[in-house]
């Protein structure tokens, strides 16, 4: 079944919301994707926590199809790119200089966000825009955290929000996109990762990302 | 061991104990001599016996005899003296994590003569299941310590000790040593450990009936066999309630190694089992289990004893009853206190001192005052509600009566009607003495994958003595090859080898050819992490300035926004926000609230009870001796004009067709989680037949399907559907068992090390290193779907959740019974409360993610324009 995306105007631009918790911006053949938390699996791992190698290289296959099924020419990270510091020999490191190779063409911008502070600029940057400030792209701006910025519209990551629906339906958590005032908050883009709950307010607009489709849900405020 | 100096030893034990007016038992005298002989057992006593003494006084007696024999002090003379010391010795134990030194030497001074030389290390491991137990335990076996004049010292260790105490017991280990199972396993996480556990002559288990059957016991069993190993002639000793099992109980205790005897103390206790019984039955409700109903009787049942225990069988119960009392009397204000497992460790040490000092008039409490020291101003036990069991009723029951001669007296009180009948038959199973066993674990890899870590960051371990070791005990007699390598795999590589873990380390070979823990990071998260067997996902509940009032369920809390009011250790809270595994809470005025709902709060009706009250209702003739059964009798007649009374002959089954659909209730009385199964089981079976939906709800007493279609109900029919073939598989079919063992797995992942929860307080350091069990379920399941820990959790889910040993054995009993089918006009009494209390209500159904998520997105639609 082909996944149905969910698309939205937002500051004249249309945006398109994809299941897969990524949003594509058309008029670039842009993708945008938030806190993919690589290398997660590497460092339990290394920690004594046996997680087996695998999600990782799922997400990676999931970029690729999305990028290649929407004809994308620039894939954004809008931080937290890596769960943390990684180390020579993670797998992970050697997996994204292979993918990186395979897609010479796409170019790769990534602002970095609280997990990717600590991680030494200069490897990447052989790699991947690697971008210490949010990126301003009228009449958006690129950053890691949800706050209102004055030169745009802010699209960002980093709370990886979800939203719990009433537990009869057996729905459970489900992640969602945010959209508010001053920006929108999309889910966090790894299978790896957890969640917050929203706290909804009047205004918002909550879109859920399930397997196949993106739903948009009424937003249960008094 | 009979030489003289043994009986010289003994005999000033007699003229010791006689010097306080107190003689010793048979059973003890028994205990001491056996030790002595260097054998190993399991003291059957019920609490207040002198069980301890029994376990306590044997290596007592031996230090005595080896240490100079002509040296000691006839003590009859100084009995006086010697009460005086233990007073001394219970004052300063007021706070003995906190200083033990200041008493222990003052004591250290006080009995030792000058020329007596302190024996050096470590003798006796006295483990007990509550770390509450442990303070008390040391007054007691300091006592005759000191009154015998051996210098030895006795301390705690457990989770509240301080590290630097720690530290100073690695460095100089007292003779004997109270602990907690995990912080015995600890011990082990020491290299240094060897050395001072070798000396060990005695291990004491207390309160083993508590460890048997839990994952604590099993841990526990691999630790006493590692003892073992370091001390082939170690001597352990059990003490336990009474069980039915109590063979099997000693060998799990024992594990291959040795033999063992058992002693029992020959108390004939009488238990009186009463009750207050609703003046008028008729207005008495059918169901619930809260039962504010009796508040006035149980009030006028408080005041006419100087202090009362008033048991629930849940938390959110006793958080209930504790307001109902408050607001009845408002004078009671100060002396009602509530008591349960929630409430924060100092607050019960507190309540507990105001208990034993005679300050309270009553503490409502769960089993979180089961166990433990006696309280002798308890004059009165209540229990709210059915005790569920009758060995729990007599554990409860027992904490009243401590005068000599006494009866232990119970007052039920039941929350609905049906409730009178199980107190009459826990009262006939009581007398019967028909408790309940508690069966063993086996072969919880999460436990040995943990186990071989601890001894990894110790002394190491050698592969071929460690499976050996591992399989002298009875939880793991039956572990294979594979399963051994398995978990050998999980703890060097993370998984099977054809898996892909690349870079895994935890635990390697060393120089020296042991396996040890990769380095010293590993080792001490290691040993943070094991003291997680019991608690749950817990959070803390603490005031704004920061002190400490308990703990509550993370997914209570989660549910919670900032500013809600919720009611907790008696009082109504308003949380204020969460940060760091913490709920930060002030008082609110609010009056009516939300209260916690701990998990696992309620257990399920016995088999041995629901035996008895099936038993009882079948057998009129028995109905007079009860005054519950005649208060009782006017329902039991709506019953059986109605429809019918359950009994052990028959099967009863009743259809009633409502606006809601085809009902069709079934009781099997085999509590609530297996008629909860067997509920699953008919209905996947029918709905295999021909597609249909069922509604399924179960209590205690049986269950009901509810389909909107009619439900085709013959004798045939049924007992095709209550077949015992294919069970397990079809079982497994009917009930949502990713959901089921996801939740199951929690507890895996934890032991296993699989999840780090990190700490309230250091939760920072280890952040990057937690992600939920749910996710690393997700994960083991997609890419290692042969992991044995996923399969752990689907066996644990067959044995505790669904209960498949008692469903089977109810299936197998049930086929030779008749079914009988009613038709009655309307709910009957027994159907009502199955009705009224579809709150566990599970769907069989098999819609999609989509069509769940559109339907919970209606939902809200509907609740945003009410709220509009």
């Amino acid at each position: 079944m082909r996944p149905e995306c969910f698309d939205i105007e937002v500051q004249g631009e249309q945006l398109r919301l994809h299941p897969d918790r990524a949003v594509l911006w058309p008029a670039r053949s842009t993708l945008i994707v938030a806190d993919p938390h690589f290398g997660k699996d590497d460092i339990f791992r290394r920690a004594g926590i046996a997680l087996p190698r695998g999600p990782a290289i799922a997400d990676l296959q999931r970029l690729t199809e999305l990028v290649t099924e929407h004809a994308c020419t620039r894939l954004v990270v809008l931080g937290d790119f890596l769960h943390g510091v990684t180390q020579t020999g993670d797998s992970f490191l050697h997996a994204f200089r292979v993918w990186r190779q395979a897609h010479g063409g796409l170019t790769v911008d990534i602002v970095v966000g609280n997990h990717d502070r600590r991680e030494s600029a200069r490897v990447w940057q052989q790699l991947v825009g690697w971008h210490t400030r949010p990126l301003v792209e009228p009449p958006f701006v690129l950053a890691h955290e949800p706050a209102a910025h004055p030169q745009g519209y802010v699209l960002a990551g980093h709370v990886h929000p979800v939203m719990r629906l009433r537990r009869r339906s057996g729905a459970g958590r489900v992640p969602v996109f945010w959209q508010r005032r001053d920006y929108l908050v999309l889910p966090s883009f790894g299978s790896m990762t957890g969640g917050a709950n929203v706290a909804v307010e009047l205004g918002d607009q909550l879109f859920a990302a399930g397997p196949e489709r993106v739903i948009r849900l009424p937003v249960p405020v008094a | 061991m009979t030489h003289p100096a043994a009986n010289e030893a003994l005999s000033k034990v007699e003229t010791w104990l006689a010097s306080a007016g107190r003689t010793a038992f048979e059973f003890q005298r028994a205990a001491w001599q056996a030790y002595l002989n260097h054998e190993s057992g399991l003291i059957n006593a019920p609490t207040g016996t002198g069980k301890t003494l029994a376990a306590w006084l044997g290596p007592v007696l031996e230090a005595l005899a080896i240490q100079h024999p002509a040296d000691l002090d006839p003590v009859g003379a100084d009995g006086t003296l010697a009460l005086a010391r233990r007073e001394a010795a219970v004052g300063a134990d007021s706070g003995p994590s906190r200083r033990p030194r200041k008493g222990q030497q003052h004591v250290d001074a006080d009995g030792t003569r000058p020329s007596a030389p302190r024996p050096a290390g470590l003798r006796v491991l006295w483990i007990t299941p509550l770390r509450a137990l442990a303070n008390d335990l040391v007054g007691n076996l300091r006592e005759p310590v000191e009154a015998l004049g051996l210098p030895w010292t006795v301390e705690v260790r457990t989770g509240d000790t301080s590290a630097s105490v720690r530290k100073r017991q690695r460095e100089k280990p007292p003779n004997a040593l109270i602990i907690t199972p995990e912080s015995a396993s600890l011990l082990l996480s020491y290299a240094s450990s060897r050395d001072q556990l070798k000396n060990l002559t005695c291990v004491v288990v207390d309160e083993w009936h508590e460890l048997l059957g839990t994952k604590r016991g099993v841990l526990l069993e691999l630790t006493l066999a590692h003892l073992r190993t370091l001390n082939p002639n170690l001597r352990i000793w059990g003490l336990s309630a009474t069980l039915p099992n109590l063979d099997e109980s000693l060998h799990v205790l024992m594990g291959n190694s040795s033999q063992g005897r058992i002693l029992r103390a020959n108390s004939d206790k009488r238990i009186e089992v009463d009750s207050i019984v609703p003046r008028d039955v008729s207005r008495f409700p059918w169901g619930g289990h809260m039962g504010a109903g009796l508040l006035n009787e149980v009030v006028a049942a408080i005041e006419t004893a100087a202090t009362t225990l008033l048991f629930t069988n849940t938390r959110s119960q006793a958080e209930l009853w504790y307001r109902s009392l408050v607001e009845k009397r408002l004078d009671w204000l100060t002396t009602v206190s509530l008591h349960h497992g929630s409430i924060d460790r100092k607050l019960r040490a507190r309540i507990e001192q105001a208990l034993k000092s005679g300050e309270l008039r009553c503490v409502v409490c769960t089993s979180s005052l089961d166990l433990g020291v006696d309280f002798p101003q308890v004059e009165q036990v209540i229990q709210i509600g059915s005790p569920k069991g009758v060995g729990r009723l007599i554990q409860r029951a027992g904490r009243s009566g401590h005068r000599p001669g006494a009866a232990s007296r119970i007052l039920c009180v039941p929350t609905h009607a049906w409730e009178l009948v199980e107190i009459a038959a826990a009262r006939v199973a009581t007398e019967a003495k028909r408790m309940e066993a508690r069966r063993p674990l086996k072969l919880a890899l999460d436990v040995l994958i943990q186990h071989m870590v601890t001894l990894a960051a110790g002394p190491g371990f050698d592969e071929k003595a460690l499976l050996a070791e591992v399989r002298s005990t009875y939880a793991y007699a039956e572990l294979n090859d594979s399963e051994w390598n398995w978990a050998l795999d999980f703890v060097t590589r993370g998984g099977s080898a054809l898996q892909g873990y690349p870079q895994y380390r935890r635990v390697t070979r060393a120089a020296d050819g042991l396996m040890r823990t990769a380095d010293q990071t590993i080792a001490r998260r290691h040993r943070m992490a094991i003291g997680t067997i019991s608690s749950d996902t817990e959070m803390i509940v603490k005031w704004m300035n920061g002190s400490r009032l308990g703990t509550v369920e993370e997914s209570f809390i989660g549910r919670l926004k900032p500013g809600d009011d919720f009611g907790f250790a008696g009082r109504v809270l308003r949380l204020v926000q969460v940060k760091d595994m913490t709920a930060y809470v002030r008082t609110s005025t609010a009056r009516r609230t939300r209260v916690p709902r701990w998990q696992g709060g309620r257990l399920p009706l016995s088999v041995e009870l629901a035996d008895s009250v099936l038993d009882m209702l079948g057998h009129p003739d028995q109905w007079p001796q009860h005054p519950e059964m005649q208060a009782i009798a006017p329902l039991l007649e709506v019953q059986s004009r109605w429809s019918a009374l359950p009994s052990k002959e028959a099967l009863l089954v009743e259809q009633v067709q409502s606006r809601e659909g085809a009902h069709l209730f079934v009781y099997p009385f085999c509590g609530r989680l297996a008629n909860e199964g067997i509920a699953t089981l008919v209905a996947a079976r029918w709905a295999r037949e021909s597609p249909q939906t069922f509604s399924v709800g179960a209590n205690d007493y049986g269950f009901e399907l509810l389909s909107a279609n009619p439900i085709d109900v013959s004798e045939a029919r049924l007992q095709a559907a209550l077949s015992a073939d294919h069970l397990a598989a079809d079982l497994l079919a009917g009930v949502n068992l990713g959901e089921i063992s996801r939740r199951q797995f929690r507890d895996i992942a934890r032991i296993a090390g699989l999840v780090f929860q990190g700490f309230p307080g250091r939760g920072k350091s280890t952040r990057q290193i937690q992600a939920s069990s749910s996710l690393v379920f997700d994960v083991l399941n997609n890419y290692d779907p042969d992991n044995l820990l996923l399969r752990q959790s689907r066996l644990e889910v067959l044995q505790a959740q669904l209960e498949f040993v008692r469903i089977s054995s109810a299936l197998e009993r049930l086929a030779a019974r008749r079914i009988l089918i009613t038709t009655p006009p309307r709910f009957t009494p027994l159907a009502f409360p199955l009705w009224a209390s579809r709150l566990q209500t599970q769907m069989v159904s098999t819609e999609s993610w989509q069509q769940r998520i559109e339907r919970a997105a209606q939902q809200l639609e509907v609740q945003a324009s009410r709220a509009a």
